[in-house]
């Protein structure tokens, strides 16, 4: 086990990293992870190294402008033992972005990305940030834990992979109602850098969320091994469920994010706040081909899932693989404002 | 033998045009759709034999698909169901096989969908139709398609004359350009039973069969025109 000492003020204390490791993306089994000209649907299994554990003594939730929702000031959390944290310490500079997840208490598992504050001080105490998941920052009560690691990037999540150039990524961010979308933003690699596929703009420092589902796009050739090195994550697991179009059937590009495979049901499941009729699809991340439609299809029904091909109940027997994204598509009656809240159940070889 | 080797030519073009289409197209963008007909709410069912009292699981089901958009083989207005029951039927060349990419006619292509079985939900039952696996169906998009389904015939096995199948379509029914498809909203409701009444026949008829039927047919024409001379002539 690898142990990080991080020393100086009182703040601060031994961190003892918990098991890593790293977990294959794209196909599963042999052959390469990514054949060539073809889609792979992924996910995070994993998060970064811990940067600082720290415990929470305030916070406050962002101001926004009633009419145009315009953020009047951002969220901020004030950090317990008087730490001195630079100006922007977290939010800047070739290691930032960072983010922060609670890992304890009623609002366990929310997350929020530190962004910059609006001047040259030094912060102190105070970081800056923006909630990136479902949650209530002004009810995570003063004592409650922090984690504060560097986010998944574009840039972080394939360095040293056999990324080549003309690869891509499609995000698939919800921005709309409707089912089967286009990608909200597309990213094309070149010689060691991620451009803006609508803008041009590099992009390394894009983050990628846990939770989110991904489309990675290879080239001409395939891609043999495709790793992400990471820590195990241990705080429950959000997502935002909430559809843009309320009584729209919506598809989300959402996932679970544990480094094992998980049961789309039952104890230990996937825990969705499914309704009837919502649906799971899976994508065979080793077949060739882009723009797949999926392999599988699972339908919830009346507390149990089956397969939409055979009609098998298969709540308790199909699983989900680690770092394989899926779309949920909702249906249209299902409740418009759904968050996904789940615990971690890991089996004792992995804690 | 003397028999016409136009429908013959028809799909070798056919089949020649799909293969070169697939050739050219393989460096652009492509897509997989997955037809959706059954889910919790919506169902595709009661796919029965007609020799059996109630709806039957495990009959092979698929899509034909209507590439050049002059309808479904030569078998007028199919409806929901099919109307008039035991319809003349769909052309198919004998000998074909119910498999991926054979072509049912001329012009008319068929894919495999699965079998027909029970499933869940509240519109659920016996012989529920549920929906295909993952097709490269490029070459089709924005065409019509039907759903077949066959009495006897299995993935793989060789049309005969006489098998029979059940054919639905619907307006709504068009090839998408990808993704996971649903058509299931076509089917809410009580479902009837729809019994395969189709027949294949020989998509080449002898030249003397339709000489026979060609001579029967201008008789029967002739005759409702011709004048009734009686009263032509009668003072």
């Amino acid at each position: 086990m690898m142990a990080v000492a991080v020393c100086g003020p009182l703040w601060a204390e031994t961190i003892y990293a918990p098991v890593g490791g790293y977990v294959r993306l794209g196909a599963t089994g042999e052959g390469p992870a990514v054949a060539a000209g073809s889609d792979v649907y992924l996910t995070l299994p994993l998060v970064n190294n811990l940067a600082l554990a720290a415990t929470v003594n305030e916070t406050s939730e962002a101001v926004l402008d009633s009419e145009t929702g315009e953020v009047l000031a951002p969220a901020t959390i004030r950090v317990s033992g008087a730490p001195t944290f630079g100006d922007d310490e977290w939010a800047s500079g070739a290691d930032a972005p960072f983010g922060a997840t609670i890992t304890t208490g009623a609002e366990a598992g929310l997350r929020v990305l530190i962004i910059p504050d609006d001047d040259s001080n030094p912060d102190g105490d105070l970081l800056t940030v923006e909630v990136t998941s479902p949650g209530l920052l002004s009810s995570v009560a003063p004592g409650e834990r922090l984690e504060i690691r560097p986010c998944w990037t574009l840039g972080r999540l394939f360095e040293g992979s056999g990324v080549y150039d003309n690869c891509k990524i499609y995000l698939y961010e919800v921005s709309s109602g409707g089912i089967n979308k286009s990608s909200s933003r597309s990213f094309i690699y070149f010689s060691g850098t991620w451009y803006n596929g609508s803008t041009g703009a590099v992009s390394n420092d894009t983050v990628l969320h846990p939770g989110e589902t991904f489309v990675f796009r290879s080239g001409v050739d395939p891609i043999e091994e495709l790793r992400i090195f990471g820590a195990i994550p241990r705080a429950r697991h959000r997502a935002d469920l909430s559809k843009n179009v309320p009584t729209d059937t919506e598809d989300l590009f959402v996932s679970h994010s544990d480094p094992i495979p998980v049961p789309v049901g039952g104890a230990g499941g996937l825990g969705l706040p499914a309704e009837n009729n919502d649906k799971i699809y899976v994508y065979d991340n080793s077949s060739a081909g882009i723009n797949k439609s999926s392999s599988v299809s699972l339908i919830y029904f009346s507390g149990s899932w089956y397969n939409g091909s055979t009609g098998q109940n298969v709540t308790e027997t199909f699983l989900l693989e680690p770092g394989r994204g899926f779309v949920l598509r909702r249906s249209s009656g299902s409740d418009p404002g759904a968050a996904w809240a789940r615990d971690r159940f890991y089996p004792p070889a992995a804690q | 033998m003397t028999r016409s080797v136009f429908p013959e030519l028809c799909l070798t073009m056919r089949k020649l045009q799909t293969a070169l289409l697939g050739l050219l197209g393989a460096g652009l963008a492509h897509g997989a759709v997955t037809l959706e007909f059954t889910d919790a709410l919506y169902a595709l069912n009661n796919i029965s034999d007609g020799l059996s009292p109630g709806p039957v699981n495990g009959l092979t089901w698929g899509i034909v698909i209507d590439s050049e958009g002059d309808g479904f083989g030569t078998s007028p207005g199919i409806t929901n169901p099919p109307d008039p029951p035991n319809d003349p039927g769909y052309l198919a060349e004998v000998g074909l096989t119910v498999s991926d990419g054979e072509f049912f006619s001329a012009d008319d292509v068929f894919f495999y969908g699965g079998e027909t079985i029970f499933f869940i939900g509240n519109e659920a039952g016996n012989g529920a139709i549920l929906r295909t696996p993952s097709l490269d169906l490029d070459l089709y998009t924005g065409d019509p398609f039907a759903i077949i389904w066959f009495q006897s015939l299995a993935s793989d096995d060789t049309i005969t004359i006489g098998d029979a199948y059940g054919i639905i379509t619907h307006d709504q029914f068009i090839v998408p350009p990808l993704g996971d498809v649903p058509f299931q909203q076509h089917f809410s409701g009580t479902d009837p039973i729809r019994n395969p009444d189709f027949q294949f026949l020989d998509a080449v008829p002898e030249p003397s069969v339709g000489l026979l039927w060609l001579v029967a047919i201008s008789s029967a024409l002739l005759r409702r025109r011709r004048p009734p001379q009686d009263r032509i002539w009668s003072p």
